[in-house]
């Protein structure tokens, strides 16, 4: 056998060899006798090689645990580390909590202002799209809706202090007359733009639109006095359902009825009812005991995860 | 049984010594074979067999899945191949002597029970061993890797550093070379062998 044979025979039988070296070697070995007769023998060597039968260690290698076990060894700076972190943990919680309530009243301050404001943008609006009413009364309403999203420490701090529920009666009342009331002076504005449209002037220019908007100021103001009022009670329940009353009023006040249709209105309530925060009618429906039961669980659990990550590393 | 081993290599990347030694006494023997093989020397394979061991419990974090007694085999493998470059670049330690003990041979493992089946399978092992020692390192290495752990040619070129071309024509020699000393040794060999050396 030439040692070019030998190398094909041994590729061949380890499936090493291309598509075409096979074939032509395969060619061959069905007109070579000789040829078969070397392969036979490969193979046979090959079976003989697996064969060899397996040999005994001649002793075990076990590893002693002595020699690689990781002792453990209590660094005294790591237990100091580990009680600063505690102590920085909770003092950080604690001051969180305090800040969260100072941050609420601050929002608070400002929330109300945006809630006044925003029906006084869609009566602008309406005053200039009467074909889109119904859409962007919609679309103010929830942006209302979407602002107490943005307001977690406003959360926190009210679930902390529960407001009384009279606090978000009173609340919601003045907010809804001021809305109310931005929206009765718009009325007049709907009807200017409406003759503007026929007569190609601009809905701002008319004396109707001025008087609304100076009117419309005074609703904010009106709101902005009772939020300042009122600065810790604002929390993301009372927002989200006064947000809800003002997105329903906008729907009712502002569009007339015989430009409603079911289908429009059916729309629109669904793509306030999308563009809700996922969770925040949800929220409105739990206690504030609920709440206040949540936070308090998830610090607890905090802290037992806190105290058996560090029995594991201190034994 | 692989289920039970997985746990074992669990609690060994933990650094359990102890469940990592239950690998060991399962593939203590398996190891040490390949060892010897590729040395041919038993002192040499006890040695590259602790070596590879130990080797794996420090790495054991790189084993992802997959088969532990193939991962373990390749520690092996190159553990024996880079001690016989080693021993390559300072040629006093070479083991090819001819001062090879037959009596320090290891033990083997499986026996027959039949007196006549188990003296012809001793010397049909002692011839192969004999054949398979006389070879020269290089050719040992991959033949191991080739016809014992079954590795691909891209495999062998990898771990031992050569060309495709070049594993290719030392499998074929390696081969030849074993086919023609079995033949030599033709009354101890199957009949393909006693055949073709009476012609």
């Amino acid at each position: 056998m030439s040692n070019f044979d030998g190398e094909l025979l041994s590729a061949y039988l380890d499936d090493e060899l291309s598509a075409e070296e096979r074939a032509q070697l395969e060619q061959r070995l069905q007109i070579d006798p000789r040829l078969q007769g070397e392969l036979a023998e490969l193979r046979e060597i090959i079976a003989l090689v697996q064969q060899m039968p397996l040999l005994k260690a001649p002793r075990n290698y076990t590893l002693s645990p002595a020699d690689f076990q990781t002792p453990r060894r209590v660094y005294p700076f790591r237990a100091i580390l580990a009680a600063a972190a505690v102590v920085v943990l909770v003092t950080g919680a604690v001051l969180f909590m305090l800040s969260g309530q100072e941050n609420a009243a601050d929002t608070a301050q400002e929330a109300p202002a945006d809630i006044a404001a925003a029906p006084t943008q869609t009566a602008l609006l309406s005053a200039t799209q009467t074909d889109n009413l119904s859409v962007t009364a919609v679309n103010q309403a929830t942006q209302l809706a979407v602002i107490p999203s943005s307001l977690p420490s406003a959360t926190m701090s009210a679930t902390l202090s529960p407001m009384p529920t009279q606090t978000l009666d009173a609340q919601r009342e003045v907010v809804t007359t001021a809305t109310q009331e931005t929206f009765t002076f718009a009325a007049p504005a709907v009807g200017e733009a409406d003759n503007a449209a026929g007569t190609g002037m601009m809905p701002m220019s008319t004396p109707t639109a001025d008087s609304f908007a100076v009117q419309s100021a005074g609703a904010v103001s009106q709101s902005q006095e009772v939020a300042t009022a009122m600065p810790t009670q604002l929390d993301l329940k009372a927002t989200t359902v006064i947000a809800t009353e003002v997105a329903a009023y906008a729907e009712s006040a502002v569009v007339p009825e015989e430009e409603l249709d079911a289908e429009s209105v059916e729309e629109a309530a669904n793509e306030v009812a999308e563009m809700l925060p996922p969770g925040a009618v949800a929220d409105s429906a739990l206690s504030d005991s609920d709440l206040f039961s949540n936070i308090l669980g998830a610090i607890k659990n905090f802290f037992t995860a806190l105290f058996d990550s560090l029995n594991r590393i201190f034994p | 049984m692989v289920l039970q081993e997985q746990i074992h290599i669990r609690k060994a990347k933990q650094g359990d010594v102890e469940a990592f030694n239950l690998l060991v006494l399962t593939y203590q023997d398996y190891i040490y074979s390949t060892a010897y093989r590729i040395l041919g020397d038993p002192a040499l394979a006890d040695d590259m067999a602790q070596e590879a061991f130990v080797t794996a419990f420090k790495k054991l974090s790189q084993f992802q899945d997959g088969s532990f007694k193939a991962w373990i085999t390749r520690i092996t493998i190159n553990a024996c191949y880079d001690e016989l470059r080693r021993r390559k670049r300072r040629p006093t330690d070479s083991i090819d002597d001819d001062d090879y003990d037959i009596e320090a041979n290891p033990k083997l493992i499986s026996k027959t029970d039949n007196p006549e089946n188990y003296a012809q399978s001793m010397e049909l092992r002692s011839a192969i061993e004999e054949c398979f020692r006389q070879l020269s390192e290089e050719h040992r290495v991959v033949v191991v890797m080739s016809d014992v752990e079954e590795y691909s040619y891209e495999e062998i070129a990898s771990v031992v550093k050569i060309s495709l071309g070049t594993v290719k024509s030392r499998i074929s020699r390696a081969r030849l070379r074993l086919r023609d000393c079995l033949k030599s040794k033709g009354e101890l060999l199957p009949a393909v062998y006693r055949q073709d050396n009476v012609s």
